[in-house]
C-alpha cells in the first residue's frame, strides 16, 4: 500500500514539475514588442503599408509603480502584401514577436477606406490576441503620419493616451468610443452599416475659423484635423466615418455626430452653443444630458421608411448676460422653443445626409423593421439597407432647459 | 459502481446539468443557431417542451423497472444478445462524445493560449487527472462534480447577464428565422441538445433512492433547458453575425467582450478555467460510466485496469481527428444523429417493447 502510494507521489511530482515548470514555449517580457496602435495604408511598393507603434518598455522600479511603459514610442512601418505577412516581416526585423494584445487602436488611412476594408477587419478579428474593444479610427491623413504624429503632452503612457482620448466623445459628443467589434457586427449585418471615427492631424497653423458659417454653428461644424487649435498635440478625432458595407462614403461633422449619439441613445453629455432669442447675433451654451432615450419607429408607407424620432434632452444654460434673466419662465421657454428648433434642424440634416447623400443606415432603424418580416428570406428580399435612401423623417426634440 | 457507490438527488441532478453545460460552453448554442438562425430561441423553447415530455414519458417507462438501466432492460427484452448491442453501442457512443469533448477543448485551448504547445501534450493534461479519478469510484467524482456544477452554472449565469449591456432585442426577429419548417420540422433534430438523456438512462441503479429519478430527470432537464435558451438568446442579441458564421467557441466570444468598468477587462481566462474543471469532470464521470457498462456487459470482476485502456483509446481517438473541420461536422452531423438514433429512437423503443413485454408476463401471470 504504501509502495503505491510512494509512486502515486513521484508521478504526482513529476507531472507536475513538467507541466507548471513554465519553461515551455516561454515567452517574457523580453522576446514580445507590444503594439499599442497599428495604421493601416496603401503600400507604395507592396498592396499595403502597415505601420505598428509600439510601447518601449522602461524600468518599473525607477518609476516608483504604475506602468513598466516609458514615455517613449516608435514606429515601424513596412510594405506587405498581407497583415500577417507584415507581422512576420516585422517580427524578423525587430526580432521579437510582435504582440496585438495590447493594441488599443487601429488607424485605417482614408485611402484605402474608399476601396474596401472588409479583407483586413476580418483578420484582425480573427486574431485572438487583438482586444474586441480596440478602437477603428478612419485617418484623413496617411496612417503612419498619424502614428508618427502621436505625440501626448498630458499622457505619459502612449497605450493609455488612445484609451482616454477616445473616451472624451462621452462628454463632448463630437465622436463615438467605435470599436472592432462594433464596426466587425455592423459590417455583417442586415439592419445596419458601419461607422467608425474620424481622425486626422491638425496642423494649426493652416486652420481658421470659417466666416461663412453662422457663431452658434461654429464649433460642431470641424472635422478632424480642421478646429482652429494650437497645442503640441496634433493629432484629433472629430466626427465619424460613414461606410456602406466596408467601404468608405463620407464624413460627419462634430454636430452631426452629436445628432447621430442622441439617436443611437450614446450620447452621454455635451456643450453645445444656440442662437439667443434675445440677440440675433449673441449666442447661448447649454450643458446637455438626456433624461431618457430617444423613442424612434419606422412606418413602411407603401414601401417608403418613414421614419420618426423623439429626442428627449435636459440643458443648463452654462453663458450668462448681464442684460437678461434667465431664471423667468417666459425667457426659459423661448430658449426652450429655440433649443427644439435648432436641435430638430441639425438631426435632420443629419438625417438627410445619411440618407439621401450617404445612402447608409447607421443609425441602425432597420432593427424597427425587421420585426415586421416572417422570415429570413423575406427580410433579405426587402433590402432594407437599399431602401433606407429612400427614408423620410420626422424628428421632435422636447427639450427642459434650467437655469443653472 | 458496485452497491457501495450510490450517489444523492443534488450529485445525480448536478451531472446531468454539467453534461449539457459542458456541450454548450463547446458550442452546442452555434449549433443550433446555424440551423435556425434568429428562429433559434423559439427552435430551443419548442425542443425544450418536446424534451420534457421525452423525460415524463421515460419516467413513466422506467417505473416498473426500478432499479435496473437501459442496459438490464434490454437484457429483460431481447436477452444477452439485445444487452451486448445495446451496451456496445452506449460504450461507443459515450467514446466517442469524450473523444469529441476532449479534442475540441483541447484544440480551442491551443488556439487561444498554448499556440506552442502540442496538442498531445493538452490532451494528456486532461487525461492524466481523468484517469486517476475515475478510479476512486462514483461517489467522489460526483461529489466534486457537485462543486463544479454549482461553479459552472454560476459562471455561465455571470456571462449571460454581463453580456446583458450588448443585448439589441430585434436581433430576435424575423422571429421564423430560415422558415416554419426548418424551425419546426427540420428543427426538431435539435433535441440531441438534450443528449444528456444518455446519462439519464443509466442513473437509476447508482440512485440512493431510485424512487427520486423522476425529480431528478425533471429537474435536469428543466435546468438543461433553462440554460440552453439564455444561452441561445444571449449571442442572438449580442451578435448579429452568429447565424452565419461558423463559431469555434460562441460562448468563448461572449467572455472576450465582458468588461466590468475599466479594472475588470479580458476576464476570459477566469472562464476557461472553469471550463476545464468541468471538462475533467464531466469525462472522469463518463469514463467511468464506460466502464461500468462494460462490466455490466461482459461481467468481469474487476473493471479498473479497463481504465488504461479506455482512456488510451479516447486519446488516440481524438488525435485521429485532422482538423477542426472534421471534427465540426462529426460534432454537428455524426454526433447529432448518432444521438437522435440511440437516445431518442432505439432507446425509447427498447423501454416501450420492455413494458409491453412485461405487462403481458403479468397478464399471463394472472
Amino acid at each position: 500500500m504504501q509502495i503505491k502510494r510512494l509512486i502515486s507521489l513521484i508521478i504526482i511530482i513529476i507531472f507536475c514539475s513538467i507541466s507548471l515548470s513554465g519553461c515551455y514555449s516561454a515567452q517574457g517580457l523580453e522576446t514580445l514588442a507590444y503594439a499599442v496602435a497599428i495604421g493601416i495604408d496603401k503600400g507604395d511598393n507592396d498592396k499595403l503599408k502597415l505601420s505598428f507603434q509600439f510601447a518601449i518598455l522602461g524600468n518599473s522600479s525607477s518609476s516608483g509603480g504604475g506602468s513598466s511603459q516609458s514615455q517613449e514610442s516608435t514606429v515601424t512601418s513596412v510594405d506587405c502584401a498581407s497583415i500577417d505577412s507584415g507581422i512576420s516581416l516585422v517580427d524578423n526585423y525587430i526580432s521579437k514577436k510582435v504582440n496585438l494584445s495590447h493594441c488599443k487602436a487601429i488607424i485605417i488611412s482614408e485611402e484605402l477606406a474608399y476601396e474596401g476594408v472588409s479583407e483586413y477587419i476580418f483578420t484582425l478579428v480573427n486574431d485572438l490576441e487583438m482586444r474586441p474593444d480596440c478602437n477603428i479610427i478612419i485617418s484623413r491623413c496617411d496612417a503612419s503620419d498619424y502614428l508618427e504624429n502621436s505625440k501626448p503632452t498630458l499622457e505619459s503612457v502612449s497605450a493609455r493616451y488612445y484609451e482616454l482620448t477616445l473616451n472624451s466623445s462621452e462628454y463632448t459628443g463630437f465622436t463615438e468610443d467605435v470599436t472592432l467589434s462594433d464596426f466587425y457586427s455592423d459590417m455583417l449585418s442586415t439592419t445596419t452599416q458601419p461607422h467608425a471615427i474620424l481622425g486626422g492631424i491638425n496642423t494649426s497653423s493652416e486652420n481658421s475659423s470659417n466666416n461663412d458659417i453662422a457663431p452658434y454653428d461654429l464649433q460642431g461644424s470641424y472635422k478632424a484635423g480642421e478646429t482652429p487649435i494650437k497645442s503640441e498635440t496634433v493629432l484629433e478625432n472629430m466626427g465619424l466615418a460613414v461606410f456602406n458595407h466596408d467601404r468608405l462614403v463620407g464624413e460627419l461633422n462634430g454636430m452631426e455626430s452629436l445628432c447621430h449619439l442622441l439617436i443611437v441613445n450614446k450620447f452621454k453629455s455635451a456643450t453645445i452653443s444656440i442662437p439667443s432669442p434675445f440677440n440675433s447675433e449673441a449666442i447661448i451654451n447649454l450643458y446637455l444630458t438626456t433624461p431618457k432615450d430617444t423613442e424612434s419607429s419606422v412606418e413602411l408607407i407603401n414601401g417608403t421608411p418613414y421614419i420618426t424620432c423623439n429626442v428627449f434632452v435636459t440643458g443648463n444654460i452654462t453663458s450668462l448676460d448681464e442684460n437678461l434673466d434667465y431664471s423667468t419662465e417666459e425667457n426659459l421657454k423661448l430658449i426652450e422653443d429655440y433649443t427644439n428648433s435648432y436641435l430638430e434642424q441639425n438631426i435632420l440634416s443629419y438625417l438627410y445626409k445619411t440618407s439621401k447623400e450617404y445612402k447608409c443606415d447607421i443609425a441602425n432603424f432597420g432593427r424597427h423593421v425587421i420585426g415586421n418580416y416572417l422570415t429570413w428570406n423575406d427580410w433579405i428580399e426587402s433590402d432594407w439597407l437599399y431602401n433606407y435612401q429612400n427614408s423620410f423623417f420626422s424628428v421632435n426634440v422636447n427639450s427642459n432647459i434650467r437655469n443653472r | 459502481m458496485d452497491s457501495l457507490q450510490k450517489i444523492g438527488k443534488f450529485e445525480a441532478t448536478s451531472i446531468m446539468v454539467m453534461v449539457t453545460i459542458t456541450q454548450i460552453v463547446l458550442n452546442l448554442p452555434s449549433c443550433i443557431i446555424i440551423n435556425t438562425g434568429s428562429s433559434s430561441w423559439l427552435n430551443v423553447l419548442y425542443v425544450s417542451i418536446i424534451a420534457i415530455l421525452f423525460c415524463l414519458f421515460i419516467c413513466k417507462l422506467f417505473k416498473p423497472f426500478s432499479s435496473s438501466d437501459i442496459v438490464d432492460i434490454s437484457e429483460f427484452l431481447g436477452g444477452k444478445i439485445l444487452k451486448a448491442i445495446v451496451g456496445i453501442l452506449y460504450i461507443l457512443f459515450f467514446i466517442f462524445l469524450s473523444s469529441i469533448v476532449i479534442r475540441y477543448f483541447a484544440s480551442s485551448l491551443k488556439l487561444i493560449y498554448f499556440e506552442n504547445s502540442p496538442l498531445a501534450f493538452l490532451l494528456l493534461l486532461f487525461l492524466i487527472p481523468v484517469l486517476m479519478v475515475a478510479k476512486i469510484g462514483i461517489k467522489a467524482i460526483s461529489k466534486v462534480n457537485l462543486i463544479i456544477t454549482i461553479i459552472l452554472s454560476f459562471s455561465l449565469l455571470v456571462i449571460l447577464f454581463a453580456t446583458a449591456k450588448n443585448f439589441v432585442f430585434e436581433q430576435i426577429y424575423p422571429i421564423m428565422g430560415y422558415g416554419v419548417d426548418k424551425t419546426f420540422l427540420v428543427g426538431i433534430c435539435n433535441i440531441f441538445a438534450f443528449s444528456s438523456f444518455a446519462y439519464l438512462f443509466f442513473l437509476i441503479p447508482i440512485l440512493d433512492n431510485p424512487n427520486e429519478f423522476k425529480k431528478i430527470a425533471i429537474s435536469s432537464t428543466i435546468i438543461s433547458a433553462i440554460y440552453l435558451f439564455l444561452s441561445v438568446i444571449c449571442l442572438i442579441m449580442v451578435f448579429p453575425f452568429i447565424s452565419f458564421t461558423d463559431e469555434m467557441l460562441s460562448v468563448y466570444l461572449l467572455t472576450r467582450i465582458i468588461e466590468f468598468g475599466k479594472f475588470f477587462q479580458r476576464v476570459d481566462a477566469i472562464f476557461i478555467f472553469v471550463w476545464i474543471l468541468s471538462t475533467l469532470s464531466f469525462l472522469a464521470f463518463t469514463t467511468h460510466l464506460i466502464t461500468y457498462i462494460f462490466k455490466k456487459i461482459t461481467k468481469i470482476k474487476d473493471n479498473k485496469e479497463m481504465i488504461y485502456i479506455l482512456i488510451n483509446l479516447i486519446f488516440v481517438l481524438s488525435l485521429l481527428y485532422n482538423n477542426i473541420a472534421i471534427l465540426k461536422f462529426l460534432q454537428n452531423v455524426v454526433f447529432k444523429y448518432w444521438t437522435i438514433i440511440l437516445v431518442f429512437i432505439l432507446s425509447l423503443i427498447i423501454l416501450i417493447l420492455a413494458n409491453l413485454k412485461l405487462k403481458r408476463r403479468h397478464f399471463d401471470a394472472n
